[in-house]
């Protein structure tokens, strides 16, 4: 019996241990707390501010049925249009709703609840970051204008201005004001004030031999087409500087008796007159400015070679950058004016290069080693990237390589010859040309828009002739 | 670089979305590099992250951890054998630690309170990540780069966020601040159940962006 209760009393002993040492392994656990749990959030979705912009508020001086009041709501329809299409443009930003989108209850321009502080909880629920209200006025049969923009997630109006506009002055005031607006929103320029000038040979009659190419302007969105030219030869190259008052073009013209040549004109929108600023025997062109706006950087021929020379407009003085037997041709210098892209066709086949355009053949660096050959290397605003036209599958396609030649990416494809691409002063987007057979006999050519990554944003050219040699202004 | 790259950037991303989101290509990394030294820095330090996390989930009750391959299962349509070989070895990891066991009577009847404490915490944290997830942006250069962030979270008995701490940086301030801003534009978080206070108000959530 004793021995039993012995072991029994040493089994108890044994089970308290245990229980016991259970017990510390538990307060271990605690203690260092490896009760983790984590939850995957998932995938971010892209980020877009909601621009919601309000159809336009017709005061009752402008409802009357007259003829001027009619067109005057049109004009306010069209001011209107301008702010949806601007901010769209930046799809990658903003989100922006159009008419049925917002869902908004009773006639399209009488809301009264909506003309004065708006209700900023109906807004917050149609998720709205931002709103933007057109007012129209009729103010002695011309049209005043109010903008007002309110920031949705603070409650508050961000901008308010009053315009006078007019069927011709319209467009420029709306992207002024649309450009505000974008500052106060994103703390950046847009391109919404910004400029295409470009080369087309509308007018021309092809089967009887009268090709002519002129220089036009127009609007980055592809209205206010302006014909800048008239000389009946064929226009090339042209550059618009950075106060957009001066353009720089090479044209091609036979002249009885003179050779042909290709020389460089200057255009002064203000003063609204041309010169030619470079002859010199053979070829004049590929002009851009340098960042001082007094000196340029061209491709010259008069040697026999074409090589690339920096020459100021006014002394007309000539210093030379590249010097190598093969051709040297497109120059394009980054905005600090400290390199210098270009096309040489020294590796056998044209391929670009970058060097320091502060000496003659200095610091002269390969940056593209694949591809056939290449065309029109730009430079993005910041420097970092270079945008050019390469020949592959029988055709032109769009590609943007880094300056150091690392990282290459094809945009385009399948879309037409693409070239000549140019970007926004913003960097965010590129304009080119895009030629495309319709017919065996008919070919077409149309300026197209694409944001950096080569998303097609659309056309801004239609029945304009073939358009080319686009150059994106600030 | 032989030739010009034959697809565009804009159909490499969309290949990239459809084939290949960032949840099966980490794993897939981790199991060559358990198996295979790779080559790649960028690999490497994927693989480490990943070890640290089995790590981590081999501490878990393996309860848990089986839940979580199940949903990770139903999440991802686009399922590799390698996924599933993961998941595999993750429960194979979680299983091999010390299992609290049913040796005794009392024992068992906290193993299963354990279980439903966790399973609550667990649903209770799949609610707050789709909260979240709703708030979850981000500008178009932070997208597709395969950042990753964790940040763990304190919620008080009612769901407020008392305070979070950044667990693993993406080494993206920005991306970080993102996320940051996601969690706290989310809450307050709904009602937690009371049996899972001490929990949540521990940090025991935490939130994986994307995962």
């Amino acid at each position: 019996m004793f021995k039993f209760n012995i072991n029994v009393f040493a089994l108890s002993i044994f089970i308290t241990l245990f229980f016991s040492s259970i017990s510390i392994l538990q307060a271990e656990d605690k203690k260092t707390n490896t009760n983790i749990n984590i939850i995957p959030v998932g995938d971010a979705t892209l980020e877009r501010e909601k621009i919601s912009i309000i159809p336009p508020f017709i005061d009752s001086s402008l409802s009357s049925k007259s003829n001027i009041n009619a067109n005057l709501s049109k004009l306010l329809d069209g001011f209107q249009s301008l702010f949806l299409n601007d901010f769209a443009f930046y799809q990658n930003k903003f989100l922006v709703p159009n008419y049925k989108e917002l869902s908004l209850t009773g006639d399209k321009y009488n809301l009264p609840h909506l003309f004065y502080s708006p209700n900023y909880e109906l807004w917050r629920q149609k998720k709205s970051d931002f709103l933007i209200h057109v007012k129209g006025v009729n103010a002695k049969n011309s049209l005043k204008i109010i903008i007002l923009a309110y920031d949705v997630k603070k409650a508050k109006q961000i901008y308010q201005n009053t315009l006078f506009v007019t069927e011709s002055n319209y467009r420029k005031e709306g992207h002024k004001v649309a450009n505000d607006i974008y500052k106060l929103i994103t703390g950046k320029e847009s391109i919404f004030t910004s400029q295409i000038v470009f080369v087309s040979d509308r007018g021309s009659v092809y089967a009887k031999g009268e090709v002519t190419k002129e220089l036009y302007i127009m609007d980055f969105d592809g209205h206010n087409t302006t014909k800048l030219t008239n000389h009946q030869g064929v226009v090339i190259s042209p550059m618009i500087s950075k106060d957009k008052n001066l353009i720089l073009y090479s044209l091609i013209r036979n002249i009885k008796g003179k050779k042909k040549n290709v020389d460089l004109y200057l255009l002064d929108l203000k003063s609204q007159t041309t010169r030619p600023i470079s002859t010199l025997e053979g070829i004049n062109s590929g002009a851009v400015f340098l960042p001082d706006g007094e000196n340029i950087a061209l491709t010259l021929s008069q040697n026999g070679n074409a090589d690339i020379f920096i020459m100021n407009i006014n002394s007309k003085q000539l210093r030379q950058i590249t010097k190598h037997p093969s051709e040297d041709v497109d120059p394009s210098i980054s905005h600090d004016g400290k390199l210098m892209a270009f096309l040489s066709g020294r590796p056998g086949r044209a391929m670009i290069y970058v060097c320091d355009p502060s000496g003659i053949e200095k610091d002269v660096r390969r940056v593209s080693y694949v591809g056939e050959f290449h065309a029109t290397p730009r430079f993005s605003p910041d420097g970092q990237e270079i945008v050019f036209s390469s020949w592959v599958d029988n055709n032109f396609d769009i590609f943007r390589i880094d300056t150091e030649g690392k990282v290459l990416h094809r945009l385009t494809k399948n879309f037409g010859s693409c070239e000549e691409p140019s970007f926004s002063s913003d960097n965010q987007f590129i304009v080119f040309s895009s030629k495309r057979s319709i017919t065996r006999k008919t070919i077409v050519q149309d300026l197209y828009i694409m944001d950096r990554d080569g998303e097609i944003i659309g056309a801004i050219t239609h029945n304009i002739g073939n358009c080319t040699s686009p150059r994106w202004s600030n | 670089m032989v030739s010009l790259p034959k697809m565009t950037l804009q159909e490499l991303k969309d290949q990239d979305l459809t084939s290949n989101p960032t949840q099966p290509k980490e794993n897939e990394q981790a199991n060559k590099d358990l198996k295979v030294p790779t080559e790649k820095k960028e690999e490497e330090v994927k693989a480490a992250d990943k070890d640290k996390v089995i790590e981590e989930l081999s501490k878990k009750n393996a309860h848990i951890a089986e839940k979580e391959a199940n949903k990770h299962e139903q999440d991802n349509k686009n399922q590799g054998n390698k996924k599933t070989l993961d998941e595999l070895d993750r429960l194979i990891v979680s299983g091999n630690k010390l299992n609290k066991g049913t040796q005794t009577e009392k024992s068992a009847r906290e193993l299963n309170e354990n279980e439903r404490i966790l399973s609550m915490l667990d649903s209770y944290g799949q609610t707050i990540g789709e909260s979240v997830h709703n708030y979850w942006k981000l500008p178009k250069y932070l997208l597709n780069k395969n950042l990753k962030c964790r940040i763990r979270i304190y919620l008080s008995k009612r769901g407020d966020l008392l305070k979070f701490d950044l667990f693993e940086s993406s080494n993206n301030k920005e991306f970080d601040q993102k996320a940051i801003e996601a969690i706290k534009s989310a809450s307050p978080f709904t009602n937690p159940p009371s049996e899972i206070i001490d929990n949540i108000r521990s940090g025991e959530l935490i939130l994986g962006f994307p995962l």
